[in-house]
Formats: structure tokens, sequence, C-alpha cells
């Protein structure tokens, strides 16, 4: 019912649109005007659409900020701005997109090759130091201060301050009481001192490393996957610059062509 | 300017065939403010639209040896329209910077109007001219161009469906939801719809 109903006003609304728009011929006008003395929706919808009608017609025009008059520039420039618009072309943008997906990729293997090998050197450096540790567990006290006093001078050409590891190595040997609280501190400035100097040493798995590496097995642990990843270390570096350059290239390219 | 005698389109439209700029830029000012307008309602952007007005009179002159006569107001009409809608597609492709079918009026900004232009017939739409703008930018885009021709323009529906590249049977659907949705829009503005808040037919959907 209200179907039929609609339907059957859908072909008024189409009149009437025309009418409105000063396109319906008289015979048309007049059935029109026949169904609207009638029909209450349609004369409602007959007068909406002329006052809208009247209403955008009488819209004012706008003004643009600047002439738009063409000047001798403007036509010997043909397309200036579409072409500029359309200047990172396609192909460009493909490229620049194969460029940043190789870069990032390139970086992402290095840092897991990075990430992989520390692992290792990590693992094997402690497995040593705890070796080492091991082996120097059970003389621990008395050797040690003959031990740590013998390296102590060995160590001496290497440091900065010559006189602190012997100085601090001294008083374990000298006795206990006073210094109980001070060997903690005693054990951590020669160790990493030791891990400082004596990195390449512990590589080498010489001895002169024992006394720091027993002293301080955590120092030179992390001093191990700084020299395990040494080599790659600028290579992850160099990838990463390059992954975040062709990244930034690429957004700067998208932005361009956006613009 | 040749002359201060106002010559008729056609003239300046030869004069312009055989490479006189200045008849041509009579042209321009002449319509610039309607090719503005027009192309400042479909972009809702007042600096895009000068771009694409621009661009609208230079691939004009450059395409006035395929004007086949017939209106030139009409023929520029489409030019701009074109260049809307290569806007308004570029735009697609982009981040979606601006909402542009939603109903909802204040995400559009439409400056406020200025209310000297024609002052008799402004009378009503002077308050009403805001909130007219308002819901013809939340028309959507092919709707909003055949209302902009026919009833803001008064283009006549074969000049339309030249200008759009539609047939005339859509032109008039257009035309008939266009004013059906700005009915809509506006059904709680009793300057333009005083009997009621209500619209009897209407209110469908």
């Amino acid at each position: 019912m209200t179907d039929r109903l609609f339907r059957r006003h859908r072909a008024w609304h189409a009149l009437i649109t025309d009418a409105v728009s000063g396109r319906a011929d008289e015979a048309s006008r007049q059935r029109l005007d026949a169904h609207v003395a009638r029909c209450d929706a349609c004369r409602t919808r007959l007068e909406d659409e002329r006052r809208l009608r009247a209403a955008l017609q009488s819209l004012p025009l706008r003004e643009p900020s600047r002439s738009l008059r063409l000047t001798a520039a403007m036509l010997e420039h043909p397309r200036a701005a579409p072409s500029r618009r359309a200047a990172p072309g396609p192909v460009l943008l493909l490229a620049a997109r194969g460029i940043a997906a190789a870069a990032v990729a390139a970086f992402a293997v290095v840092a897991l090759l990075a990430l992989a090998s520390p692992a290792d050197d990590g693992g094997s450096v402690s497995l040593a130091s705890r070796e080492q540790a091991e082996d120097t567990v059970a003389p621990m006290a008395a050797p040690s201060e003959g031990e740590s006093a013998d390296h102590a001078a060995p160590l001496a050409p290497f440091a900065a301050t010559p006189g602190a590891p012997p100085g601090l190595a001294s008083p374990p040997a000298g006795g206990g009481a006073p210094n109980s609280d001070r060997s903690p501190d005693a054990g951590g400035p020669s160790g990493d001192t030791a891990a400082d100097h004596g990195e390449d040493r512990v590589a080498d798995g010489s001895k002169p490393g024992e006394a720091a590496e027993n002293a301080q097995p955590a120092a030179a642990r992390s001093g191990g996957p700084a020299e395990g990843s040494r080599v790659p270390s600028w290579l992850l570096l160099a990838t990463g610059a390059a992954a975040a350059a062709a990244l930034a290239a690429l957004a700067g390219l998208e932005i361009a062509r956006r613009k | 300017m040749p002359d201060m005698l106002e010559p008729p389109d056609e003239h300046l439209v030869s004069l312009s065939k055989d490479g006189n700029l200045d008849a041509f830029n009579s042209l321009v000012d002449r319509y610039q403010s309607l090719v503005f307008t027009l192309c400042y309602r479909q972009l809702g952007e007042r600096t895009a639209a000068e771009d694409a007005a621009q661009e609208t009179f230079l691939s004009a002159y450059r395409a006035l040896p395929q004007f086949q006569g017939g209106s030139f107001r009409s023929w520029l009409l489409r030019i701009a329209l074109n260049h809307c809608r290569d806007e308004l597609r570029r735009r697609l492709r982009r981040v979606p910077t601006r909402p542009f079918d939603t109903g909802r009026p204040d995400d559009v900004a439409i400056e406020p109007q200025d209310p000297a232009a024609d002052p008799a017939a402004a009378f009503e739409a002077r308050a009403l001219g805001p909130a007219l703008e308002r819901a013809l930018a939340g028309l959507p885009p092919d709707q909003r161009e055949v209302i902009l021709l026919a009833d803001v323009h008064g283009l006549q529906y074969e000049e339309i469906a030249a200008a759009t590249g539609v047939s005339l049977g859509t032109v008039k659907s257009r035309l008939s939801r266009g004013r059906d949705r700005l009915r809509r829009i506006l059904a709680r503005h009793p300057e333009l719809f005083p009997r009621s808040g209500r619209l009897p037919d209407g209110g469908d959907r």
C-alpha cells in the first residue's frame, strides 16, 4: 500500500524536479497543478524545491584572491605545474621502494648475524672465564695474593695509573679487618682495568688475565661480546644508516608525490 | 582590453583562437569568479580551487582550436569540472585530509559569505547562505556538481549532460536526489521551509 503510493509519487517527483527546473511542458504542468491541489505531500515538495532553487540561485559568486589572467610566461612553460606534480614517476618510486626494501633487509640480516654471533662468542668467553674461574677457585686465598702482586707489575705499564693496582691489591695481603669492605671495590677497578687493558690477552688465553677474570668475571663477560662483535658493529651501523637513509628518501619521495 | 562595449563571447573567442591573449584574458576576467566559485564549492578549499581555476583557463586556452562553438560558458565549466574531478581523484589516492562526504556541516571550511552581492534576491539567502554552503558541501560530488550547474548556475539539462559526461536521465535523477538530500539536511531551517520542521514525504531513508 505505502509502496504503491510511494512509487506513484516517485513519478510525480520526477515531474516536480522538471517543473522546478523549468523543463516541464504545458500539459505536464497542468497535470501537476491538478495533482498538488489534492496531494499535500507533493505540494509541500514542490514548494520546498522552488524555495531551495531560489535560495541556491541567489548564492553569491566568490572572488579568487588573485587574477587568473594568463601570462605569456604561463604559456611558454607548458604543463609546468602538472608535470612537476607527476615528476616522481612510478619507475622512480618502484626503484626507491626496492632500494629501501633491500637496505632494510640487509640491515635485518646483519643485525640477526650480529645478534647470533656475540651469543656464541659470549658463550665461549664466559665458558673460558668459567674455566679460569674454576682453575682459581681452589687456590683462592693464598696464591691470589702472590699472583695479583705478580700480575700487577706487568699490568702496571699498561695502566694509566700504575700505582693503583698494586696499591689496591696489597691490602688483602696486609690483612683483613679494615679492608674487608674495601675488597669488592678493590676487585672492581682492578678487574675493570684488567678487562680494559687485558682484553687481547684474555682472548689469547694468556695467564695475566687470570686475576682480573677471577675477581670480576662479569666485567670480562661484558668485554667479551664487545670484542666478538667488533667487526660486525661498524657493518651493523653502516647497514642501519643505509636502511634509515633509504627509508627517509622513500618517505620524501612519497610526500613529494602526494603534494 | 580591446574595447569597453562588452563584446560577446563569440567575438572574443575567435580573437583568442587567432592567438590574441588580451582577448582571452577578457574572457578570463568575465568568467574567473564563476569558474573559481564552482571549483571552490566542488573542492571546498580556496587554494586548490584557485589552482584548479587557473588550470582551467590555461587548458581552455590551449584547447581553443577544438572549441566547436556553442556556449563558451558551459564549455569552460565543463573543463573546470574535469579539473575538479582530477583533483578529487588525486585526493582519494592520498591519505584523506578532509572528510568530504560526511553530513557533518562543521567539518567543511566554508567561509562566512559577505552579504552584499544581490540585495533583493539575497535577502532570504543571507541568513541561509552559510547553511546552504555547508549543505552543498555535504552532498556527494556527483550530485553536487549537477546541483551547482543546474540550480546555482542555471545550466540546462543538455549542457549539464555534456559537461558531466552522463546521460540526461542520470542528470535528472542526480538533480532530484541532490535536491532531496539538501531538503533533508536543511529541514530544520525555518527561513527556507517555514511551515514544518518535518518533511511529509522527504523523510524516507
